[in-house]
């Protein structure tokens, strides 16, 4: 599943850009204003093309972490720009390469739309955040409301094909990994939400 | 949100509601039953709203474009269909309904998205 994904992600890379500037624009003071509170050691998937890289605060010791060697390769630049410590790695969410309760702060930005089974996911990022860690998402979601409900359900068939699940109850995914919901709130109808959660 | 934005979804379910609106019309007449009609309509409104806001979603941001483009795709292709296998229908005035409905779908998503968004009670999520 993960070499799947790896290679759908980087087969999207080249496009990736083009396809994300609007919803960038249209989310970034809500995205700003989260990352506000990032603190200390931070782990940031999927840093994607590194779009967000300018989003942080500065000072901070950033991994930026994404399964593409491709989104990865496009990312360097803007990792390399950013004021603080950034370094870029190849892994899969399911299994990642970093010792127990090693981050201060969690990130993910359209991550668990993708991922191929989300809550195993989210457990690896428990394990790797301290126990007075914060994990704090940018992800969007099903809705509950009808019409919204129905359509997304119809998108799905089309757009996991190249990538991402529309209708995730990602909120529900949280909790059932074992975090304790610190905050959600809506930044597009009940479907794009920032999560925040604790250990 | 910026005036561009605002701009921008406006003029797209305004288009894409008279696009469909005419489509329907061209589409469908008095000899279609009524209910082929409405589900014919509002699928293939649905399908090519999924087409048209993932090309407009490159300026006005993906959910922003799908969520009203799609709502205006199944309502404008399922009412303006019916309405022409129920009488004969002007392409004309089947683009001028498609833009109403169009402005109506964006409005009513307007309206949920100032409901639902800002912080949410934790026992009403999950």
């Amino acid at each position: 599943m993960a070499s799947v994904a790896q290679s759908r992600w980087d087969k999207a890379s080249s496009t990736y850009d083009l396809f994300s500037r609007g919803a960038e624009r249209r989310w970034e003071v809500a995205k700003r204003k989260s990352l506000s509170h990032v603190r200390g050691r931070v782990l940031f998937l999927a840093v994607g093309t590194g779009l967000e890289v300018p989003f942080f605060p500065s000072g901070l010791d950033i991994t930026g972490m994404d399964i593409s060697w491709g989104m990865l390769s496009q990312a360097k630049s803007r990792a390399a720009g950013y004021q603080g410590g950034f370094r870029l790695a190849q892994s899969d969410v399911e299994h990642l390469a970093f010792g127990d309760e090693t981050f201060d702060t969690v990130v993910t930005s359209c991550t668990f739309c993708s991922v191929p089974d989300p809550v195993a996911g989210l457990r690896e990022l428990r394990r790797v955040l301290k126990p007075d860690g914060e994990l704090r998402m940018f992800e969007h979601t099903g809705s509950r409301w009808f019409p919204f409900r129905l359509m997304l359900n119809a998108m799905t068939p089309i757009t996991r094909r190249f990538g991402p699940e529309m209708n995730r109850d990602t909120v529900a995914n949280v909790v059932q990994s074992g975090f304790k919901l610190r905050s959600v709130q809506n930044v597009y109808l009940d479907i794009v939400k920032i999560i925040v959660a604790g250990k | 949100m910026s005036t561009a934005f605002i701009l921008g979804d406006f003029l797209s379910n305004l288009a894409f509601g008279a696009f469909i609106g005419a489509l329907s019309a061209s589409a469908f007449h008095p000899g279609w039953g009524m209910l082929p009609a409405m589900l014919i309509g509002m699928i293939a409104g649905m399908a090519l709203a999924f087409v048209w806001s993932t090309v407009v979603g490159i300026w006005l941001g993906a959910h922003e474009s799908h969520m009203p483009t799609m709502l205006t795709g199944m309502c404008a292709g399922m009412c303006i269909s019916m309405i022409a296998a129920m009488e004969s229908l002007a392409v004309g005035r089947g683009a001028q309904l498609g833009a109403a409905v169009g402005l109506a779908c964006l409005l009513f998503t307007y309206a949920m998205n100032a409901l639902l968004r800002g912080k949410q009670k934790l026992r009403s999520v999950g």
